[in-house]
């Protein structure tokens, strides 16, 4: 549920209007998670006497209303003052968690007022039906990485595939998915996975000729796309690049990309493969790698 | 049995640009997917899961291959029914199922000979947005949309699925919205919907069940309509089908009113 900084027949308190004076909401939201489940935890933090009235004679509920669009997850939690806590199997949900937290009408309220209202509302009452919005608070997404899914583990975030048409000649790099894809010319792509999986020593040589220039590629595009910098951090390779770079105490993010030495941060996350795999030449020329297979 | 699954690497071999018109022949041409073992150079392209599925298969009966559309999407969330949404998500066990298990109901259904988009569309997931393809491709479509409309409380729990599936156009118009992860909020609007009709009403025209879906998401701009009951939202939703068909009769005077 995507709050819009909307328009609503009677006030509504928010931190986008000025409907209500010297007053305040929000839950805050404190998130464990495990392998199988999270735990979010909420403490609702209300500044208004008339709303507060409301919730302890239960006319009016703390609400957190919480949604995974794309599993279709969606569930309300109704939140005591003193705070409540609960817990979602991993399982139901996947990529984006948001979290809505509101105070709502438990039933039809006749006559409502706040001495709290914008005195533009001057003496005004208003009749609320049931789940009328009255609060609105901080939207909160929370971003679901599975631990054991491929986050942090630089080289799973490419995908190497073939280019099955014998005419296509050029290598293609496709950074618009959650990973960067290498599609490489059928002849090209059987060399490489040969070596790739069978000759450790020319593994950094080949990291360094294909990874590291396609990795820097894909980083001067995050660092040269200004208003669009958002779509990078949807994409997964993305994300998993900053995580990983949080692992060399790096911070990879739109204040910081700018001033980001791409090929330093390339090598840095490949472990230096550029250095290791010229410092491996002379075993793979000695061993026949590179060009020993047919 | 356990399902097969194709590998992420497979499955961006299948899709990419430059080979989806290879293998689209491939399709057309080839009387099964032994190509597969070729192009990968594996004979055994797929991998095994940890999914059980009790082993079935699709209708491949009608003479209009649309028309099995429900009965399959039963018989695949009757096998399938015990699956976490997330694994529901997951493009590997589609697209294993897709090239695997189900590749000769796929090619019933959706033969690429037939329909210029058919292969990217529904045998691949083209990276439209994650919620569109998953309603799209032809098998994870089938699986939710089940999903969305299986009712354990009915003596028949696919009552609303078969409902839904003649009228497509409805279906389609609600699994975007977001309040369609509601389970009191879809089934009650469906509900509403295929008693409106049972009643005598008409929701053939356009106007009528596209009124009823915005009118819910209106209702879910003022309110917090996942606190109404079903039956809550089934008597809103039947009362504004009234309503707009009253507005709609040939001869109303009424005007459009919230």
């Amino acid at each position: 549920m995507h709050i819009k900084a909307k328009l609503y027949p009677y006030p509504v308190l928010t931190s986008f209007n000025n409907d209500y004076l010297d007053s305040s909401f929000d839950i805050s939201v404190e998130d464990e998670k495990s392998e199988k489940e999270i735990t979010l935890k909420f403490s609702p933090e209300l500044k208004n006497e008339g709303l507060k009235a409301l919730i302890d004679s239960g006319e009016a509920l703390f609400v957190v209303h919480i949604e995974c669009s794309y599993t279709s997850f969606r569930r309300i939690v109704k939140v005591p003052i003193g705070g409540a806590s609960i817990s979602i199997s991993a399982n139901q949900i996947a990529e984006l968690l948001n979290i809505c937290p509101f105070i709502v009408a438990a039933g039809d309220l006749f006559g409502y007022s706040n001495k709290n209202f914008n005195p533009e509302y001057d003496g005004a009452t208003f009749d609320l039906e049931k789940g009328s919005i009255m609060a609105i608070g901080i939207e909160k997404a929370y971003r679901i990485e599975k631990e054991d899914d491929e986050v942090a583990n630089i080289p799973s975030i490419f995908s190497v595939t073939e280019i099955i048409d014998k005419q296509q000649t050029d290598i293609i790099i496709d950074y618009t998915g959650d990973k960067i894809g290498i599609r490489l010319p059928s002849d090209v792509y059987r060399k490489f996975v040969t070596q790739n999986s069978n000759n450790p020593n020319a593994q950094p040589v080949l990291h360094a000729m294909l990874i590291i220039p396609a990795l820097i590629k894909c980083l001067e595009d995050v660092k040269h796309s200004g208003a669009d910098y958002y779509q990078y951090e949807e994409r997964r390779w993305f994300r998993s690049i900053q995580k990983a770079a949080k692992k060399i105490n790096l911070e990879v993010n739109e204040s910081t990309i700018s001033s980001i030495d791409t090929f330093e941060l390339a090598e840095k996350l490949m472990h230096n493969t550029t250095s290791n795999g010229i410092k491996n030449l002379s075993k793979v020329a000695v061993e026949g790698g590179i060009g020993g297979e047919n | 049995m356990k399902i097969d699954i194709l590998s992420d690497e497979r499955i961006d071999t299948l899709a990419t640009k430059e080979n989806q018109k290879t293998i689209e022949a491939l399709i057309q041409t080839s009387p099964n997917n032994e190509w597969l073992k070729d192009i990968f150079r594996d004979e055994h392209p797929f991998s095994s899961s940890k999914i059980e599925m009790n082993d079935f298969e699709m209708d491949m009966s009608a003479p209009n291959p649309e028309d099995t559309d429900c009965e399959n999407a039963k018989r695949l969330y009757e096998a399938l029914k015990h699956i976490p949404e997330s694994t529901a998500c997951d493009v590997r066990l589609w697209e294993g199922l897709t090239f695997g298990k189900f590749y000769d109901y796929m090619k019933y259904r959706y033969n690429p000979a037939n329909q210029k988009n058919y292969f990217r569309a529904r045998w691949l997931f083209p990276g439209e947005g994650k919620k569109r393809d998953l309603f799209r491709q032809g098998l994870s479509m089938l699986w939710w949309y089940a999903y969305l409309t299986y009712d354990e409380t009915q003596a028949n729990p696919y009552e609303l699925t078969e409902f839904c599936f003649k009228h497509k156009d409805f279906l389609i118009s609600i699994y975007m919205r977001s309040y369609s992860g509601s389970k009191n909020v879809r089934l009650g609007l469906i509900q509403a919907l295929r008693d409106f009709e049972r009643d005598g009403g008409s929701i053939e025209k356009k106007e009528v069940y596209n009124g009823v879906v915005k009118y819910i998401s209106f209702l879910g701009g003022a309110y917090l309509i996942d606190l109404y009951t079903r039956e809550e939202i089934y008597e809103k939703a039947y009362n504004e089908l009234n309503r707009i068909s009253a507005e709609l009769a040939p001869n109303s005077t009424k005007r459009f009113t919230l």
